[in-house]
């Protein structure tokens, strides 16, 4: 093969790898958001702060290293805005949750309501400005909630 | 409940670091590879192509990390000497386990290359060397170790048990 072909080659080798990375990046703190409603609790009362607001339900697992990251940033977004609670579980210690939640991968965020009905979700590793967006979005439509109901 | 948390854990930035070093020297293998994709000649002859010697010095490493582990690999050790003291202290530690895993997936991949090749398979070579690659770029420049999810998802369907904390 000569020298042109085989760096084409290389060049398409990194560049297939390059599209794969930034697929997964893309993917990575993928937010969606859940419609409201009034339906039973999505989240067991018992995993999640009832005084707070809002409680960062963050599910984890053994061998997730962007677990402990995420517990970082969503232990000091917690510290910072009073009303926000953080709670991390295992899977392992709630498999029947995790399934019923159809959470598929850790970390994942949930942005539980103390009603337990869940704002959002965030798939897989974020940073602190996006989470921070989240919360501030999850606080305003419950504020907006609350509001209509003293209408 | 923090499980997922070693004491003990290591810098998640070294494993990186030595990615990054596999995956520029996986490159230069697959471009001396694809110069000569055919596997022909003798079994000596092959044994000598410059691209085999670099892979079979490639899935020697691995085996060096999955057997002793991804803090005594040569790499791990270089970047604790050279690279560590000049960067900032880690944001959170990770556990050894997955990435010392994900040398053994490197292993099994890169020694699939180096039998296929001795036994004269054409592209066997250019075919490992660039699966190896494209974990290893992941790695590196996307912090994505593939090696170590597929460690996770193990441990969670529990085909393989954590070693006792």
């Amino acid at each position: 093969m000569d020298s042109l072909t085989v760096s084409l080659l290389l060049l398409a080798l990194v560049f297939v790898a390059s599209l794969a990375g930034l697929w997964w990046k893309g993917n990575q703190g993928r937010v969606t958001r859940s419609a409201p409603h009034t339906s039973p609790p999505d989240v067991p009362l018992g995993l999640i702060d009832t005084t707070a607001t809002l409680t960062l339900l963050q599910f984890s697992g053994p061998y997730c290293s962007y677990c402990a990251a995420m517990r970082i940033i969503l232990g000091q977004i917690s510290r910072d805005n009073p009303g926000i609670s953080h709670r991390e579980i295992d899977i392992l210690d709630y498999p029947e949750l995790t399934k019923k939640l159809h959470v598929s991968q850790i970390p994942t965020t949930l942005l539980v309501t103390s009603t337990g009905h869940i704002h959002s979700r965030i798939r897989g590793a974020s940073n602190a400005t996006s989470v921070g967006h989240e919360v501030a979005h999850a606080l305003e439509s419950r504020k907006a909630q609350s509001d209509e109901y003293l209408i | 409940m923090n499980t997922s948390s070693s004491p003990q854990g290591i810098d998640p930035r070294g494993p990186r670091f030595g990615a990054g070093i596999t995956s520029v020297a996986l490159l230069v293998t697959v471009g001396l590879g694809l110069s000569d994709p055919s596997a022909g000649g003798t079994l000596a002859q092959r044994a000598g192509e410059p691209a085999f010697v670099l892979l079979a010095a490639l899935t020697a490493l691995f085996a060096w990390g999955a057997l002793a582990g991804i803090r005594k690999h040569p790499y791990g050790f270089l970047f604790s000497t050279l690279v560590k003291p000049r960067l900032a202290p880690p944001a959170f530690l990770e556990p050894p386990e997955p990435p010392t895993f994900a040398q053994l997936v490197g292993f099994l991949v890169s020694v699939t290359g180096v039998v296929l090749h001795l036994a004269g398979v054409p592209y066997g070579l250019v075919i490992a060397g660039s699966a190896a690659f494209i974990a290893s770029f992941l790695n590196a420049v996307f912090g994505l170790c593939l090696g170590c999810e597929l460690y996770a998802i193990l441990i969670r369907a529990r085909i393989i048990r954590a070693r006792a904390a």
